[in-house]
């Protein structure tokens, strides 16, 4: 399977278009975030590189990768949110989303629904705020201050 | 295989009495301060009898925000920092880090550069996976020639490859031997030499530690059959590196996706069989001996030259790279170390995410641990050479 022909199966099946360089690049709408997951692990994406998220002031941009290793094939997905909206887990396909999923979660402040186990990874349990937006500045403390 | 039990609340909190019976389980916190958990981990375990039922990690006590910082620094000054994410192989964050602003920039890093990477970081991957023989040997116990016999011994010949980086660099363990569009330092005179003598020297030392290992009956018996990956897991967790080749799977980016100049070097991928501790600790020796062959290969065909494309930046505001997004990877000895990089054409990366592999690695524990021995715990988690610098970031 060659990237080009990737593109024009994802093309056919939800209608998005991707844009194809290194890697094959495509932003889906929310709604279908876990159904594409599941679409490229059934084409013979079942590497799950990473996923995390982009803060861009008025939107969040949520990411992730996934790989056949042996034809060399990556694909990175994208999806638009706004600050306050909520995403579908895919930790049920991939089980390395499960971690990568509370990273952003504990970062950006971004709510996977249908996570089994969503809670802050990094930071402690009881630590207010979401250190990656660009709001959180670096020169203040934020309790609990340790 | 993890059931979809989680912990509640009170499980889940430190101070919750250490031994807990409720019903036929145990529940017991492993660390934070623990002698083998290779760093600060915290696992909680619920044990029936000495049988692991369910185990969650716990991590983030080493976390430094590095990505954070790294959004509040020039790009220049990022490098000395990402030595500090796997401090056990400061040489290959560096070089990723820089590939992937190269990638970015357009940068071309000359040839002679180039082969000093290699060089570096195949003598990086041997010291790196010196001290992870040297551990396991500590985390299986006396059993394998009094403790920590193996681990003395392998911290005696990493010392050799430190003072080779401190002849090159000028410090032992945070190098910041790489600058974006090359390398920093030449090799001093007489640099090849000492290479070429240790090269013969540890090559006989691995060979004997291999023997050591792989014939002892001990050795067998506590990593055979113990924490077996099936490859279908490797890949939808995302384990990269000798974890995933001891699961036999042929993949590597030196050979897959060179960077670096890694097509124009000979040099086999070890593989195993079954995915079990032993097989991953195989991987890893006979790893070793061909970095040996690799550091070989670029002292050999060292080219004369510039070492860097860019002249050495005094002005921390030069970088300003182009606005645009990269994924840059190199394969670390953990595995593939991504470097996604966001850029809004400033002299401060908009976001920089560090895909580590320990971290994807370490994701496989709660995998395997269930239904093993409480004892065996040691002997995966050992396996899978995590580096909590990086895994906490």
């Amino acid at each position: 399977m060659t990237k080009s022909e990737l593109a024009g199966k994802i093309k056919e099946k939800f209608g998005c278009d991707c844009i194809v360089n290194q890697d094959v690049q495509v932003t889906v709408p929310a709604k279908d975030w876990k159904s594409m997951a599941q679409f490229l692990k059934d084409l013979g994406l079942d590497y799950f590189s990473f996923l995390t998220a982009v803060d861009k002031k008025e939107k969040m941009i949520v990411l992730a990768r996934f790989e056949n290793l042996e034809e060399k094939v990556a694909v990175q997905i994208y999806c638009e949110l706004l600050p306050t909206e909520k995403l579908t887990s895919i930790a049920g396909i991939y089980v390395g989303a499960d971690w990568m999923e509370r990273e952003v979660y504990d970062m950006f402040g971004i709510e996977f629904e249908g996570h089994p186990n969503l809670k802050r990874i990094l930071m402690p349990e009881d630590y207010q705020g979401f250190p990656l937006r660009k709001e959180f500045p670096l020169d203040q403390h934020y309790e609990p201050y340790r | 295989m993890t059931s979809t039990m989680s912990l509640t609340a009170e499980e889940f909190h430190p101070l919750q009495t250490q031994v807990e019976q409720e019903g036929n389980t145990l529940l017991i916190n492993m660390g934070p301060q623990h002698p083998s958990t290779h760093g600060v981990l915290r696992i909680v375990l619920k044990l029936k009898g000495e049988e692991v039922v369910y185990a969650e990690p716990v991590i983030g006590y080493l976390h430094r925000g590095f990505e954070k910082l790294a959004e509040n620094l020039t790009y220049i000054q990022i490098v000395p920092l990402a030595d500090r994410m796997d401090y056990i192989s400061p040489v290959t964050n560096e070089l990723a880090y820089c590939l992937a602003v190269e990638k970015l920039m357009k940068i071309e890093v000359p040839k002679r550069a180039a082969y000093l990477r290699v060089l570096t970081s195949e003598l990086q991957r041997v010291a790196s996976h010196l001290v992870w023989l040297g551990t396991y040997g500590l985390d299986l116990g006396g059993a394998l020639g009094g403790g920590s016999t193996l681990f003395l011994y392998c911290f005696r010949e990493r010392e050799i490859i430190l003072d080779l980086f401190e002849e090159l660099t000028g410090a032992r363990m945070m190098y910041n031997f790489n600058q974006i569009g090359g390398v920093r330092y030449q090799p001093p005179d007489g640099f090849a030499l000492r290479v070429r003598g240790m090269i013969r020297k540890l090559d006989q030392a691995i060979s004997e530690y291999q023997q050591i290992l792989e014939e002892n009956y001990v050795f067998q018996v506590r990593t055979r059959n113990i924490g077996v990956l099936p490859l279908e897991l490797g890949k939808s967790v995302g384990a990269e590196g000798p974890v995933l080749r001891g699961s036999g799977f042929r993949y590597d980016l030196r050979k897959n996706e060179p960077y670096c100049r890694y097509e124009d070097f000979q040099f086999e991928i070890p593989t195993g069989e079954k995915g079990d501790c032993f097989d991953r600790a195989k991987v890893r020796i006979i790893e070793m001996k061909e970095s040996l062959k690799l550091v070989w290969q670029a002292l050999e065909g060292l080219p004369e030259g510039a070492i860097s494309s860019r002249p050495a930046v005094r002005v921390a505001q030069a970088v300003k790279p182009v606005e645009g997004e990269v994924y840059a990877r190199i394969e670390s000895p953990r595995g593939e170390l991504g470097v996604f990089l966001v850029s809004d054409g400033s002299a401060k990366p908009f976001r920089l995410k560090w895909r580590a592999p320990s971290f994807s690695n370490l994701a496989l524990l709660p995998h395997l641990v269930v239904g093993h021995k409480l004892a065996d715990i040691m002997a995966i988690l050992g396996s899978l050479d995590p580096v909590f610098g990086e895994v906490d970031r």
